[in-house]
């Protein structure tokens, strides 16, 4: 046997087991959940094909656009307070506190390592009512009145985004510093040279470089907020909180299948912000020039015989 | 090398600031959960009084009352919870790391449209197509076994776009030098494997980390006590109708961070390298 064929059949013995997960478990659904969106079920588990009408209800339903405009404030606040916030702590990190650094990034890491459902849990005994620690170790020896953090609806989404903030900010300071040390000192040293302050320096040298892991790192997060389900669901019991402040599109959907226990219309809820999700996503990481599609634009790859 | 610049006030001020603005955010960020270690063996009177932060004496009696079963099965719970952890962890990793090898190393037909397929798997997530994927593991009637939850999570395409990457920067030499010794295709691949290997374990530490927090998929696909993972017991300890002591409820929530945190202690030093090797530009 000759060299050449016995190379044949590997690629696609490797290929096979990702296509087969991805045809069976993602592929499948996603053509059955669009079919369901489009049927309606009675109470006696008779469908009936009805088309588009479920995505038509939804266009004049209030409650859809309040979780679709609520969904993306929260992602957008929880990328924007995560990206700056974790970019200086790289930056600090980068050339200072050698000895504590592991100490550091570890107290950092902690709450990502953790179950966001825990992290909800902790959060619920330190902000609520009477009973949290916040109220009692800072509101109370002031003779301060008692702050309902959860339940007041102007602060549900800010604390979405506070959990955001706490579970991720270390992981991905942790990614902007491995990306600052892939930046070769040189490039520093050469600028400094000609005068440049360190304000330029970070301006025409760190953020340029940095464009692909942070473009990389805020579709992450964007993607991680928009699909994050338990933080809502143990702060709000699974409903939208007071004047539907904290519903967001996951739960929404949640709510219509297995309290309303109408299915059709909850893929519907979920597929509906598909195009806007895949639309932000694309735009993130096409500003970041991560060239999703370039798999075929190297010429050092083996050519297969045909 | 430079002359100083004199700043004295600024260069003085700025990096005690600094300091004590991390040290700030590193309590802020840890108290809670030292809070909830040491609040998981007070007595029931003291647990909301915060200082002092140590017990007057450790009582380890939630931790026996959670590992001897009796409000949930939670030593079986938390087992379930690491079986689907790793066994998806392994999948995920194997099956990503081989279909990035061939796409980074090979050419052949269909090979855009089959990568493109792959990168929408990133946009299109699996909690949005959860439903579906409920009624098509109930006709499979896989519903309520693990593998409900494992296999969905196998098929990651960011771990295609990963290790895409990352096997392009393997210089082809290197294979083609395992090559002229005679090894078979198959062999080329098993060696160049040790190669990457910090890019194995960091992307085996992400993946593990995000299964052994995954809430919603399990929460709709698993319904016997028995079967739940961790999280999901947990969160049914706490919404359930019956009065369930906080101690208990912190016990069980400290448990759940050990097994990530030890995950990360171990391989924090390989993690940050494997990263930094992808951002080398």
């Amino acid at each position: 046997m000759s060299p050449r064929r016995r190379t044949r059949p590997l690629p696609f013995l490797l290929l096979a087991p990702f296509f087969t997960a991805l045809f069976v478990f993602w592929f499948i659904p996603l053509l059955q959940g669009f079919h369901l969106s489009l049927e309606s079920d009675d109470l006696y588990g008779n469908t009936s094909f009805v088309g588009f009408l479920h995505y038509r209800t939804l266009v004049h339903d209030a409650r859809f656009w309040h979780a679709l405009r609520n969904t993306f404030a929260y992602c957008a606040l929880s990328v924007l307070l995560i990206l700056p916030l974790a970019l200086g702590l790289a930056h600090l990190l980068r050339r200072t506190y050698r000895k504590s650094r592991a100490l550091i990034q570890f107290c950092l890491m902690l709450p990502g390592l953790t179950p966001p459902l825990v992290m909800a849990l902790l959060y619920v005994l330190i902000f609520s009512g009477p009973f949290g620690l916040l109220n009692r170790v800072f509101l109370h020896p002031f003779g301060l009145p008692n702050v309902d953090w959860i339940r007041d609806p102007r602060f549900v989404k800010p604390s979405l985004a506070l959990l955001a903030m706490w579970r991720w900010t270390g992981f991905i300071t942790l990614i902007f510093l491995s990306g600052l040390e892939g930046i070769p000192g040189s490039y520093y040293d050469t600028a400094r040279t000609e005068g440049a302050s360190a304000g330029q320096l970070f301006r025409y040298i760190t953020l340029p470089l940095l464009r692909p892991v942070t473009a990389f790192v805020a579709a992450f997060l964007f993607l991680d907020a928009f699909t994050l389900f338990e933080g809502a669901y143990v702060l709000l019991g699974g409903s939208g909180g007071v004047l539907d402040a904290g519903l967001l599109l996951i739960s929404y959907s949640y709510i219509t299948a297995f309290t309303l226990g109408n299915f059709g219309s909850a893929v519907a809820i979920s597929f509906s912000s598909l195009p806007l999700l895949m639309l932000v996503l694309w735009f993130i990481l096409t500003q970041g020039r991560i060239r999703l599609f370039s798999a075929v634009k190297f010429s050092a790859a083996k050519r297969l015989p045909a | 090398m430079f002359p100083a610049k004199r700043f004295p006030i600024k260069k003085q001020a700025a990096p005690l600031m600094a300091t004590l603005a991390l040290a700030a955010l590193c309590v802020a960020f840890a108290f809670p959960f030292v809070w909830m270690f040491c609040a998981s063996f007070k007595s029931d009177a003291d647990i909301f009084t915060p200082f002092p932060l140590l017990p007057h004496h450790f009582n380890p009696r939630y931790y026996s009352s959670l590992l001897d079963g009796s409000w949930i099965p939670y030593p079986r719970q938390f087992l379930n919870s690491l079986f689907i952890a790793i066994v998806e962890t392994f999948l995920a990793t194997s099956f990503a790391a081989g279909s990035g090898y061939v796409f980074a190393k090979f050419h052949f037909r269909h090979k855009q449209p089959l990568f493109i397929l792959a990168v929408l798997t990133v946009l299109i997530p699996r909690q949005v197509l959860i439903l579906p994927l409920f009624i098509w593991m109930n006709k499979l009637s896989l519903l309520d076994t693990p593998w409900s939850v494992i296999l969905p999570g196998a098929a990651s395409g960011i771990g295609i776009l990963y290790f895409t990457a990352i096997f392009r920067r393997l210089p082809d030499a290197l294979l083609d030098m395992t090559r002229c010794e005679g090894a078979g295709e198959y062999r080329v691949f098993l060696g160049a494997l040790p190669l990457v290997k910090p890019a194995l374990i960091a992307f085996a530490l992400i993946q593990f980390v995000l299964c052994w927090q995954e809430h919603l998929v399990p929460l709709i696909m698993l319904s016997t006590q028995t079967h739940l993972t961790v999280t999901v017991g947990l969160s049914s300890l706490n919404a359930g109708s019956m009065r369930v002591p906080y101690g208990l409820l912190l016990a069980g929530c400290t448990l759940t961070v050990v097994p990530t945190a030890l995950f990360f202690a171990l391989v924090h030093r390989q993690f940050q390298s494997a990263l930094s090797r992808l951002t080398e530009a």
